[in-house]
């Protein structure tokens, strides 16, 4: 509770303000998977989490111009 | 293995190796490709010969050694946002991990890494770390490692040279940490988010100056541990992550919540709760949380 309370104090500062309460849950899903499967949209999330001061993140059928993998 | 990139390099890209991954850029103006890709370059070996824990002739290694040492502004700011790192995370990402990793065999560049006999201790208390301004105390013994930092760092630095410097929209990439800067394309920066080979995937797009950063426990992998450690342990994190993506402001606070997440491990949905973020289990079911796209 604390260490989560600490970051969001921080991303307040930042101006990366996470609304999201501490005990706020956001609805969860798992997509199935196939071999090296897209993710699919058979179980998204709800949608309904808030994130006033990240930046919206969108899906795109464009061709991609880096890769973000583990390093 | 870290990230081999293979996507294709067009006008509008440079890549190549650095760190024992894939530094890669693509511009709005392909014309700047050359000029923009000798700024990174000279920032990225600025950073290297600042913080790399591989470099004994490193200015970090010479100052952990010395215990206390006046740094250069380069090599404070990389400490300054280590140290934050630690403070927002309650030393979940902790920069006093160095002596327990080379405990546990990484004390080289990935490649040479090699199985050996492991001693694994917890690591010193990030708060036992002081700077104040440009002077440095770090405890006896201690070995400072800013890996879990100091690229991103690098990938924030580099695309806002760019950017201020040529006047074009960059994105720069270093393994899986990912920062814009200046305006991005139409429909914005598109990234594949794929850890491994035959891993679940997604392609998604970024707005101008946002940064995504990924962070895994099947690259830089050797054995069966791998390279994101509890710094209360030392040991790898035992988590039931395989790979955390997430999109934020910087890609210093990108990586900060991935690598707290991999640490966190059940306590990662909490602390994601409202980031966009993207979560991957070790049998590869995918959790998204913030709004991610399906």
């Amino acid at each position: 509770m604390e260490r989560d309370t600490g970051l969001r104090r921080t991303a307040l500062l930042t101006g990366a303000l996470v609304v999201a309460s501490v005990g706020g849950a956001v609805g969860v899903g798992y997509a199935a998977y196939a071999s090296n499967p897209p993710d699919s949209g058979s179980a998204a999330s709800s949608g309904s989490a808030t994130s006033q001061g990240f930046p919206t993140v969108s899906g795109t059928d464009g061709d991609a111009q880096a890769t973000s993998a583990g390093s | 293995m870290p990230l081999v990139e293979t996507l294709p390099v067009g006008a509008d890209t440079a890549q190549w190796t650095v760190w024992g991954t894939t530094a890669r850029i693509v511009l709005t103006d392909p014309a700047l490709v050359a000029p923009a890709a000798a700024l990174v370059r000279a920032e990225l070996d600025a950073v290297d010969a600042a913080c790399s824990r591989f470099r004994d002739d490193s200015e970090l290694s010479r100052a952990c050694r010395a215990g206390r040492a006046r740094v250069s502004p380069l090599l404070a700011t990389l400490l300054e946002a280590a140290l934050r790192a630690a403070g927002q995370t309650d030393g979940d990402v902790s920069p006093t991990v160095g002596n327990a990793m080379s405990a546990l065999g990484y004390d080289r560049d990935f490649a040479a890494v090699r199985e050996r006999k492991i001693r694994v201790f917890p690591s010193a208390d990030w708060r036992d770390v002081h700077l104040d301004g440009n002077e440095l105390t770090v405890p006896d013994g201690v070995r400072l490692d800013l890996g879990a930092t100091a690229k991103a760092v690098a990938a924030d630095r580099a695309a806002a040279l760019v950017a201020d410097r040529l006047g074009t929209g960059v994105l720069v990439a270093l393994g899986g940490d990912i920062a814009t800067a200046g305006p991005a394309p139409a429909g914005g920066w598109r990234v594949l988010v794929q850890d491994r080979p035959g891993d679940p995937r997604c392609t998604v797009a970024i707005p101008a100056g946002a940064a995504l950063a990924t962070s895994s426990t099947v690259s830089r992998a050797w054995g069966d541990l791998h390279h994101i450690l509890d710094p209360r342990t030392g040991h790898p994190a035992a988590t039931g992550w395989r790979t955390v993506s997430v999109v934020a402001p910087t890609c210093l606070l990108a990586n900060t919540l991935s690598t707290a997440a991999i640490v966190r491990g059940e306590g990662a949905t909490r602390l994601l709760a409202g980031v966009p973020s993207r979560l991957v289990t070790r049998d590869r079911a995918v959790l998204r949380l913030g709004g991610w796209p399906a």
